[in-house]
């Protein structure tokens, strides 16, 4: 494998050419239309560490900088980093990562982020989602305005899906989404595995929805839930275990992916799925190799290794990407922790993906090279990774709406076409 | 579909785009004509046009489904005989209420709740964690003191601490019992100084390791940003640093002290700084971080914060400026100089026309949702129901103190109007009408007030006259009546042997309608 040049903007060499947004595709056929990817955003909530998640070992303003939380250099010892390509390691609570990695299914983006300079987790997350960091006039998220702007004829009440009791933001828009916390429990009445309901249920059913049947908001969001329950019992994704050995962890999070991957087999028309993994604002007592920040770590890892083994049949039309609002200050505070910060490291995982890399425009450690109050300086917006993803994952060329105000330079090559 | 530039989007033009591909021509901007989400910056949950469409109930009940959680039939008498201003007034002074029952009975149900730190600690977590979220759920359906616990409901979300973090598992029956209870109606410089110096506050936002030898400025961040002045209230990156080292010091103790609060001197940054403009000089030790809260509690941004969230709770998620102006201008003005008193900020809102007028705005969030249909059918809660009833919160999402971020759960009818939510209080709905939860008490008999040989149009007439207080649409009451007579010709008596499932069918049925969402 070639070495890199990690002060260059890395462009691909592979399939694909990186061609700039506003490049006409006229020349190109379209993508077609039943090859689209089921994309899986994860959300770490709380500012992710991170320069704790994937290590630039190979920068000296890292170790100099966290006397107490460094991750120590690989060595094969039990909480040392995982070396990837001789300048970044990737943290030992990852480990599960380092054979996605090496397959190139996983790769890995870093000072990346959001070019807002907000330090609140709210106002970030509410940027980071709504697609347009600095403005809120935009009500939509995202995510919301890909799916308008995209006709697929699909109009499936989970098309797109928000796992969690409140969907997120970045799914808000004109294409209704269905919030899902438990498969299992998602039934009007009767008990848990009922394959038909009772006459009686369904006649309930059917007077509950003559009440809201007027076009109001409500009504929609009720007639959602209706459509959504009946296609759900008919296509029984609960008969789904995990395959291939595939253990998810416990939790939320674990439970969260496990009804992802039975959804996707369920074949109900799932394309967007939105899954929160929360705790990662790390103020005090964060530890290094192990702590609070390694059990987080180890249950994303964990949590997505069961996905990708679970889905390896399909994992050829998924693409999984992370992100978190923003990174941590690099120099450590007084109560074993992080301040907040800027840039920030992202994941994707798929087939689709030119994993094996860390990709980067890595900007340095040193005093000059941080950004505000000390801080790892982004040097690829969030967007470019996600518009890449949108656009060729996806097949939506409408970038400009999903994105407005935003041209990315070119596309960084994370992911084929 | 295409829209016509200038078109407002109303919701049924959203509504009909939904599930349908259908390409949205230009950007979809979806701001409701009164206000954009431009105008609530930290409200990041607005939808559009997010408003029932239902006749409206009187201004009685309009006020009882605002200032309390939901319509217990003594509290709806109650504010009838007192008219509109009088059952405010009166609610504005719970002490003057006798809410003895309602203690009596949290006392016995729920006794962790006085416990000291000390006497907290040697308890199972999980008994004390139960017992705390327990008594909110009661209280908010069985006290007579609801206008008092709908803003304790205010402050605990407004102040949050996550429940199951820590130390805070037991600390938070100590800061609801001794900050947010106390002060929930006075001052907001003493409950604001009371949160301050809570255990529970100083380590879930860990200012309890913020010293003078490595600031921490999470505490200091929030304390601006959600407790004070918003995010928009003009506090700098320097500002967060400086208050960070104001209250460095302020801790929690530890062996004989734990789970109290302590000022260490000796962690405490003495020197002189700037805070918002404001120069303290060096030497005051706690004095410091006293006056920061000085300063933020007395600053304009504060009361123009506090406003527009007191409006968002009481009136609509877009309240009109006129009235969140007003509000501020009433915090401002009370509380006799360093800041404002909550209960003639209150005064102010809710005798306002605009509160008057706000019929409906408020989707029911789940947990006024369940206490509002477990007081409409005036149920009594015992002790097997209480398990079961926050299962069902944590379900829907808003169970007591559960919320992991300290901004506390979302208050806009677009984070809580979803498939899930829904489901899971039309589930409730069904239980509780086939009075199948263990330890609610309905007494489903009553709800038709003595009906004999009802039929299925006698039947809904009187138990939506019960349940709801507030007429139905004709086309809903007949599809309800059409549900009840289930085949049968509507104005013959119900076959005896069948009266109590379809009473029970159309209980759950008024209950799960869209009449008892709003607020």
């Amino acid at each position: 494998m070639n070495p890199f040049d990690r002060r260059s903007f890395l462009r691909t060499a592979a399939l694909g050419l990186a061609l700039p947004a506003w490049f006409p595709r006229i020349a190109f056929s379209a993508a077609p239309s039943a090859q689209r990817d089921t994309l899986v955003c994860i959300f770490l909530r709380g500012a992710a560490d991170g320069l704790s998640i994937v290590v630039p070992l190979g920068d000296d303003g890292y170790a100099q900088n966290r006397p107490t939380l460094k991750i120590p250099e690989p060595s094969g010892a039990a909480g040392s980093a995982i070396d990837l390509d001789g300048f970044f390691g990737l943290h030992p609570a990852l480990a599960p990562f380092k054979e996605l990695y090496d397959d190139g299914l996983l790769a890995a983006v870093h000072a990346a982020g959001s070019p807002a300079d907000s330090h609140s987790h709210f106002e970030a997350m509410d940027f980071m989602e709504r697609g347009t960091p600095g403005s809120k006039s935009v009500a939509t998220g995202w995510i919301g305005r890909h799916l308008s702007t995209l006709d697929t004829g699909n109009s499936s009440p989970f098309r797109a899906v928000g796992l969690g009791t409140i969907l997120q933001a970045s799914l808000r828009g004109p294409v209704a989404a269905t919030a899902l916390k438990s498969i299992a429990d998602f039934h009007l009445g009767g008990s848990r595995s009922q394959g038909t309901q009772s006459a009686e249920a369904a006649r309930f059913q059917a007077s509950l929805s003559s009440l809201y049947a007027d076009g109001a908001w409500l009504d929609g969001q009720a007639q959602q839930t209706l459509g959504a329950v009946a296609k759900l019992a008919a296509a029984n994704p609960g008969q789904y275990p995990a395959q291939n050995g595939a253990h998810y962890p416990e939790g939320d999070f674990g439970s969260a992916l496990l009804q992802v991957a039975q959804l996707i087999k369920a074949d109900l028309g799932l394309e967007v799925a939105c899954v929160d993994l929360g705790g990662w604002d790390t103020h005090a007592a964060q530890g290094a190799a192990t702590g609070r920040l390694g059990d987080l770590l180890t249950e994303l890892s964990s949590g997505l290794a069961a996905f990708a083994a679970d889905m390896a049949d399909r994992l050829g039309r998924i693409t999984v990407v992370t992100m978190s609002e923003f990174g941590r200050r690099l120099h450590e505070n007084a109560s074993g922790g992080t301040d907040h910060g800027h840039g920030n490291c992202m994941f994707v995982l798929g087939g689709g993906v030119n994993g094996g890399r860390v990709y980067a425009d890595w900007p340095g450690l040193a005093a000059g090279q941080l950004y505000g109050p000390g801080d790892l300086a982004v040097t690829t917006d969030y967007r470019t990774v996600l518009a890449e993803i949108v656009d060729r994952r996806l097949g939506n060329r409408r970038l400009g709406d999903v994105f407005p105000a935003f041209t990315p330079p070119a596309y960084l090559g994370v992911v084929r076409s | 579909m295409n829209r016509v530039p200038g078109e407002t989007l109303t919701r049924r033009t959203l509504f009909r785009t939904a599930g349908a591909g259908a390409l949205v021509a230009a950007l979809p901007s979806a701001a409701p004509a009164a206000a954009s989400s431009q105008d609530w910056p930290h409200l990041s949950w607005i939808s559009p046009n997010t408003t029932a469409d239902l006749p409206a109930p009187d201004a009685i009940v309009h006020l009882v489904n605002r200032i309390t959680f939901g319509l217990l039939p003594a509290d709806l008498e109650r504010a009838r005989s007192l008219g509109f201003t009088g059952f405010v007034e009166e609610q504005l002074q719970p002490d003057s209420i006798d809410d003895a029952e309602t203690e009596s009975a949290v006392a016995g149900m729920f006794p962790t709740l006085p416990l000291s730190p000390a006497a907290l600690f040697l308890r199972e977590k999980s008994e004390v964690v139960r017992d705390l979220k327990g008594a909110a759920l009661y209280r908010a359906v069985r006290s007579r003191r609801q206008l008092f616990e709908m803003m304790v409901d205010f402050w605990s979300n407004h102040f949050n601490v996550y429940h199951l973090d820590g130390q805070i598992a037991y600390l938070k029956t100590v800061d609801d019992r001794e900050v947010v209870r106390p002060h929930a109606f006075g001052r907001f410089r003493d409950l604001l100084g009371a949160s301050a110096k809570s255990p529970a506050m100083l380590l879930f936002l860990d200012n309890a390791s913020n010293t003078k030898a490595g600031p921490n400025e999470n505490y200091a961040r929030e304390l601006m940003e959600l407790h004070t002045l918003g995010v928009d209230g003009g506090y700098t990156q320097q500002d967060v640093q400086e208050v960070a080292r104001a209250f460095t010091g302020w801790t929690v103790g530890r062996g004989a002290q734990k789970g109290t609060f302590v000022y260490a001197a000796k962690d405490h940054d003495d020197g002189a700084r700037t805070v918002l403009g404001r120069s303290l000089p060096a030497g005051l030790g706690q004095g410091h971080g006293e006056r920061v809260l000085d300063i933020l509690a007395g600053h304009p941004a504060t009361a123009r914060h506090l406003a527009a969230k007191l409006c968002v709770r009481f009136v609509s998620d877009t309240p009109p400026a006129a009235l969140v102006d007003a509000v501020a201008a009433a915090f401002s003005s009370s509380g006799g100089g360093l800041s404002g008193d909550v209960r003639a900020t209150l005064r102010t809102l809710l005798l306002s026309s605009q509160f008057r007028a706000a019929v409906d705005q408020k989707l029911r969030r789940p947990f006024e949702s369940v206490a509002a249909t477990l007081r409409t059918l005036d149920a009594q809660i015992g002790p097997e129901a209480i398990k079961p009833l926050l299962n069902t919160l944590r379900s829907m999402g808003q169970l007591p103190f559960d919320w992991p971020a300290p901004n506390g759960y979302p208050d806009a009818n677009g984070a809580w109007g979803n498939t899930n939510g829904l489901l899971n209080r039309w589930n409730l709905g069904l239980t509780l009408g086939a009075n199948r939860m263990p330890g609610v008490l309905t007494d489903l008999d009553a709800l038709t007030g003595g009906l004999r040989r009802p039929t299925p149009a006698t039947l809904v007439a009187a138990l939506s006259a019960r349940l709801l207080r507030r007429p139905l649409a004709a086309a809903d009451r007949d599809r309800i009546v059409q549900h009840t007579a289930a085949g049968r010709p509507v104005d013959a008596p119900i076959p005896v042997a069948k009266v109590k499932a379809t009473t029970a069918g159309t209980v759950s049925l008024l209950l799960d309608s869209p009449y008892l969402q709003w607020r």
